[in-house]
């Protein structure tokens, strides 16, 4: 079964949070609309104003990591009333140009995954699409892309 | 859906959806020296089982942190778990907290960040809570 129902993902970076899709954290409901806003946390939440921010597709279900003051992003799905998407993209969002780079679009679909960083590599476990659930490892060796 | 921490060079797993669309209890770990996955545990509270899927999961120093998420077939968890991996021991915490699914969780500072998610009835975003880490010293083990 695919799962309906994902997030944002949140990530901590020194003492920042940050907060990358899905609702806004204003608190309004957006039920079943996805975002692509990006937000930080310091004192209080503000919106990163991204120069390219249509980079970044709305999406839930996402997952990613920080690195070398930029945030590494993979997968996630779109749900709209024609159908969903579930993106293959890796992304990288410098935080201090505020701008989305794509790195590359893998084969391999999926959104509800989960991920570790390990060094300079990451490893993205499960994760589903339409076509059913994963136990697979990926590999982003960030030394490559 | 499920939840990884890296620990001591080890990816831990756990949860998640699985193939028969029931959530997971299991706790795994995949050594990055050698390769080799290895059942560590499985979750029970009270006797009962604990599967999960849409928790959200973080490491603090020796300990992995447990929170949310739902057993996919009528429960929305709202306690928060401490798992002490070296001991191989589950904790519970006493404290409130929203019930929410598909968050995140993380620690900065003196504090547990639990953002975002929802619940199972509406999809809004449920905001955030933050919790003291020193609440976490309120544990209890788990039978």
């Amino acid at each position: 079964m695919e799962p309906k129902l994902a997030s944002g993902l949140t990530l901590a970076k020194n003492h920042e949070i940050f907060y990358l899709g899905n609702t806004n954290s204003g608190g309004a409901s957006t039920n079943g609309q996805h975002s692509n806003r990006v937000y930080r946390y310091q004192e209080s939440w503000t919106q990163l104003q991204i120069t390219n921010s249509e980079v970044f597709k709305p999406r839930s279900g996402l997952v990613g990591f920080c690195y070398n003051n930029c945030i590494y992003v993979f997968g996630g799905q779109e749900e709209k009333a024609s159908g969903s998407t579930v993106y293959s993209d890796w992304l990288k969002l410098n935080l201090e140009t505020l701008e989305w780079e794509v790195l590359f679009e893998s084969e391999f679909p999926r959104h509800s995954a989960s991920c570790v960083l390990r060094g300079s590599k990451a490893y993205v476990f499960g994760g589903a699409n339409s076509q059913g659930v994963f136990s697979t490892l990926l590999e982003l060796d960030l030394g490559n892309v | 859906m499920s939840g990884t921490v890296l620990y001591r060079d080890c990816l831990y797993l756990l949860g998640g959806l699985k193939e028969d669309s029931t959530a997971s209890n299991e706790l795994y770990s995949l050594d990055f020296q050698t390769w080799e996955w290895a059942l560590v545990n499985t979750f029970t509270c009270e006797g009962k089982s604990m599967p999960m899927a849409g928790h959200c999961v973080t490491v603090h120093e020796e300990e992995l942190l447990v929170f949310g998420g739902s057993d996919l077939a009528s429960v929305l968890y709202s306690n928060l778990f401490v798992y002490q991996i070296p001991e191989n021991k589950w904790n519970k915490v006493n404290c409130e907290l929203l019930p929410r699914f598909c968050g995140g969780m993380c620690v900065v500072g003196s504090k547990v960040w639990l953002v975002g998610g929802c619940n199972l009835e509406r999809r809004e975003n449920l905001g955030e809570q933050e919790l003291d880490l020193s609440t976490l010293s309120s544990k209890e083990p788990l039978s």
